[in-house]
């Protein structure tokens, strides 16, 4: 049935935007009640999968939300200007890139997301989490910038 | 630029169709989730059309009430009579000459209220003492005493019926619920501690946000204390011949049922229920053409003792026709085919000039309507457990009984009078919180008829009212 066709899918945008496991499991869980409860909304405009995603995200936004107040903010300017090799990142498994994009802190781990998976804009981007375009932009860099520095420490040379 | 673009690249192809199993108990966690909904679906059905069923139940209650009324009425008029003349040819100290005391010790009697009274409850009271004694001094002070509180107590009763059977409706659905609630303890034992507690935990999440969510309806019922009077205008021809000075109002009581569905963040929309009565009676002035005209012939200036004031005095001039006497009033004509036996009719012997009827009480003429409104409520203030309302809207008026009363006695109904009306409401609701689904209600509104409720191009009749709806609200 759908929860079983779909659920392994979207357990992994879950855990994208979250930062372990367990947050990511209780995203999931909310976000297959208000696909139940909301089944006879869906207007067929797109695939269900994507509708279904996009139930995802937003649930995970929401938890993002309610959690705002709880994170400091890193000092991140060391990993900016980082570059890293196509081969080495193409080597990575899933999981483990998985993991490092869930050690991001949340707002950065936001903004990857919505821009590298969901294909946002940088505008659209600033509707959702209530920042502007250019905060948006400058976020982005970071969350790469970080992403390129742990994988050269971890995987390089 | 081009090296960031292939990453994003890299990183959304290895992401894309990326897939984790999740863990066994989260399925569960959402199949009990979903039962939980649906548990609470049913009981927002079972609640609304418990909500239904008590409109209905108020609805043929108050038919019955009506209509049992206006049977009653002349039956027991005739009981009293009779059991009153055995009365007086019973107890040796009264004799039929003595005139005022008769009337008070049987006005006294009647000073216990009754079992089976009538929503009007006057009639019965009244004959008794009027019957009997064609010159008494109208007693007025006893007898308005009871008129109110045999009022206010008959329209409680549906009230009454109406909170039981709502509470009613209640208990069963929470009984429902502790039936299912044992059902699940099978599935407990399958699950881990741990597994346990994270649905635990999730549900009572879950049930915290969605509790602030689903309060959209509102039903209640309680009664109008209120004040009634009317808008007029007459053509010429038909003032002539009326006693149509602008009344005042008279005090009214009404009640019903509300129900309120939530549309809005601070609009709900309100239908409901209502009986209401509308009535008046005409304050006499002796300048009043009707009245001065036979001042010659009326008997109550020739001799006997005279009124202090004039409220207790009816004249207007009528036509005879056989034996229907017609009347023209405020409201519109009277027909008349009841009348009281000390009335008294005096015809001038000038030609074309009508007859007077003279009465030594007061002519009320009494619509009762049932009331469908449809208002928009707009939550305009709100503190802690108080929230005021502004209220406007429509109501569907249906005349549900037309009787004209000289003093207690139904003598006629008021020709002419169309059965369905429009009125118009304005109001502010105040509510004050008793508990998590309990409301206590004081709203105080204006309602004015849009149409004229009498039929007749040269009569506009337009009641209105000001009532204060005093009642509770559950909520839920």
């Amino acid at each position: 049935m759908l929860y079983r066709l779909f659920a392994p899918k979207m357990f992994a945008v879950c855990l994208r935007y979250s930062k372990n496991k367990s947050e990511a499991e209780d995203n999931l869980q909310e976000g297959f009640i208000r696909v139940f409860s909301n089944i006879k909304k869906f207007r067929h405009e797109g695939s269900f999968e994507g509708w279904m995603k996009r139930i995802m995200t937003n649930v995970s936004l929401e938890k993002y939300r309610e959690g705002l107040a709880m994170y400091s903010a890193e000092d991140l300017s060391y990993y900016e200007n980082q570059y890293v090799s196509e081969d080495i990142l193409a080597g990575i498994a899933a999981q483990d890139l998985l993991v490092l994009i869930q050690e991001l802190s949340p707002r950065y781990r936001m903004v990857f997301n919505l821009y590298v998976m969901e294909g946002l804009s940088h505008e659209e981007i600033g509707k959702k989490l209530n920042i502007s375009a250019g905060t948006s932009k400058s976020n982005l860099a970071r969350a790469r910038g970080v992403l390129q520095e742990k994988v050269m420490k971890l995987y390089g040379k | 630029m081009k090296e960031e673009i292939n990453i994003d690249k890299l990183i959304r192809d290895k992401l894309e169709g990326f897939a984790v199993e999740p863990p066994e108990h989260l399925w569960e966690g959402i199949r009990d989730r979903m039962e939980e909904k649906r548990r609470k679906r049913r009981i927002v059905y079972f609640s609304w059309a418990a909500a239904a069923a008590v409109i209905v139940l108020a609805c043929f209650a108050g038919w019955h009430l009506y209509n049992t009324t206006n049977i009653i009425v002349p039956d027991l008029a005739q009981k009293q009579e009779r059991s009153e003349q055995q009365q007086l040819s019973e107890t040796g100290e009264i004799s039929g000459s003595e005139t005022g005391n008769i009337a008070e010790v049987i006005a006294s009697k009647e000073v216990q209220p009754q079992k089976n009274s009538t929503f009007d409850g006057w009639s019965r009271k009244e004959t008794s003492v009027f019957e009997n004694q064609k010159h008494a001094k109208p007693i007025t002070s006893n007898n308005v005493f009871l008129k109110t509180t045999e009022v206010s107590r008959i329209s409680h009763l549906p009230v009454n019926c109406i909170k039981a059977s709502l509470l009613k409706g209640l208990k069963v659905s929470l009984a429902e619920c502790r039936i299912d609630a044992n059902n699940k303890e099978k599935f407990d034992d399958v699950l881990s501690d741990k597994d346990k507690k994270l649905i635990a935990a999730n549900i009572l999440k879950y049930g915290a946000k969605k509790k602030k969510k689903n309060a959209s309806w509102i039903v209640g019922a309680g009664v109008s204390p209120g004040y009634a009077a009317h808008t007029s205008s007459y053509s010429s021809e038909y003032k002539k011949d009326a006693n149509t000075s602008m009344s005042g109002g008279v005090k009214n009581l009404g009640g019903g049922i509300s129900v309120q569905y939530k549309t809005g963040k601070k609009i709900r929309i309100e239908s409901g229920i209502y009986y209401a009565q509308n009535s008046q009676s005409p304050q006499y002035s002796a300048g009043s053409d009707a009245y001065a005209s036979c001042a010659v012939a009326s008997p109550f200036r020739s001799g006997a003792e005279e009124q202090d004031d004039n409220s207790g005095v009816y004249a207007n001039s009528v036509d005879i026709q056989g034996s229907v006497i017609t009347a023209n009033s405020n409201a519109g004509v009277i027909r008349m085919t009841n009348i009281p036996s000390e009335a008294e009719v005096a015809t001038s012997l000038a030609k074309d000039s009508k007859a007077t009827l003279f009465s030594s009480d007061e002519l009320r003429q009494v619509f009762g309507f049932v009331e469908i409104p449809f208002c928009m409520r707009y939550r305009v203030w709100e503190k802690k457990k108080v929230g005021v309302d502004f209220i406007g809207g429509v109501n569907a008026g249906i005349i549900v009984s037309n009787n004209v009363y000289l003093g207690g006695k139904t003598v006629g109904t008021t020709e002419d009078i169309s059965t369905l009306n429009v009125s118009g409401t304005l109001g502010f609701g105040v509510n004050y919180r008793l508990g998590k689904h309990f409301l206590l209600a004081m709203e105080p509104r204006f309602n004015y008829y849009l149409n004229s409720i009498n039929t007749r191009d040269d009569i506009t009749y337009k009641p209105y009212r000001i009532g204060v709806f005093t009642g509770f609200y559950y909520e839920f």
